[in-house]
């Protein structure tokens, strides 16, 4: 490394002669360029200040927001899906349209009274009413 | 963020380097723009968070940077003016008893390819040595002492006629 800092005698001569000759000082002052990097500085920071506004206020936004859409009432809703029977289920269960035909019927006894419901398939003349079950 | 007690460092690293720095910057940029270069270089030094390890090689290589995309971002015509303006500048200031003529001695300097020219500036005015050189321009070592070499055979072949007087 160093043999290529060396050099010849006369290379030395004109080194020595250049090294004399002074650069010309630059025109700006210590002073200056300390004012001009505090003004960047300066701005930098204003700068960071403005982004932590500007994201407090899409915070704020968002929050605001968030709050009128949390208030809102929401009411939950059964839904009765029905489903197709598999085979493999056979006769276990009751079947969905029977299940919603009776959900009919109990609502519509419900609303009327007995008057709703149809007219008894074995013929007899039992009325309606209240029994008194045998204990045995 | 700027330190109080940076304000004397800065203060002796200006008046050590800046010199330097402009006549470095000089081989690529006019006057004004050599110490806008300087200038703008300085004021990131003392703006940025982390000083840098090596601050005298930093700066120069920064320099180096900042003047080689000033020059690339002019345009021709532009460029021709700086080029004409430059060439009634002075590089050195004039002290009487100088072995060398200084109008040849800026001459011969500016005579140089850049690629020499800033070697030259660096080792003689700046101080620096070869390897810090090599490192600066990211050129091998071998190749900057060959460069440097050239340049002093060249500037010594302009120059031997008005210093002839002094030379062995």
């Amino acid at each position: 490394m160093e043999k290529y800092d060396t050099v010849n005698p006369d290379e030395a001569d004109l080194e020595n002669a250049l090294g004399a000759l002074v650069p010309r000082a630059p025109r700006f002052t210590s002073q200056q360029l300390a004012f001009r990097a505090g003004l960047i500085v300066g701005q930098r920071q204003a700068n960071r200040w403005r982004g932590i506004a500007a994201a407090a206020v899409i915070i704020g936004t968002c929050a605001f927001f968030g709050r009128f859409q949390s208030s809102v009432l929401t009411i939950d809703r059964a839904n009765i899906h029905s489903q197709a029977q598999s085979p493999d289920e056979g006769s276990a269960g009751t079947s969905p349209i029977i299940a919603a035909s009776y959900l009919q019927l109990r609502d519509a006894v419900l609303r009327d009274g007995w008057i709703a419901l149809p007219p008894a398939s074995g013929g007899g003349n039992v009325e309606p009413g209240v029994g008194v079950m045998s204990t045995q | 963020m700027i330190p109080a007690e940076s304000d004397h460092s800065l203060a002796v690293l200006l008046q050590e380097l800046g010199p330097a720095l402009v006549l470095y910057a000089r081989t690529w940029a006019a006057r004004d723009e050599a110490e806008d270069v300087v200038q703008r270089v300085f004021v990131r030094l003392l703006a940025s968070k982390r000083s840098p390890l090596e601050p005298r090689s930093w700066l120069f290589r920064c320099v180096r940077n900042e003047a080689i995309s000033w020059r690339r971002s002019l345009r021709r015509r532009l460029l021709r003016e700086r080029k004409r303006a430059r060439a009634t500048e002075s590089l050195f200031d004039f002290h009487p008893g100088e072995a060398i003529d200084l109008h040849d001695a800026q001459e011969a300097l500016e005579l140089l390819p850049a690629h020499q020219r800033e070697i030259v500036v660096l080792r003689i005015w700046s101080g620096l040595t070869l390897a810090e050189i090599a490192a600066i321009t990211s050129i091998p070592l071998s190749t900057a002492h060959d460069r440097y070499r050239s340049a002093l055979a060249a500037m010594r072949a302009r120059l031997e006629p008005s210093w002839k007087n002094t030379i062995r």
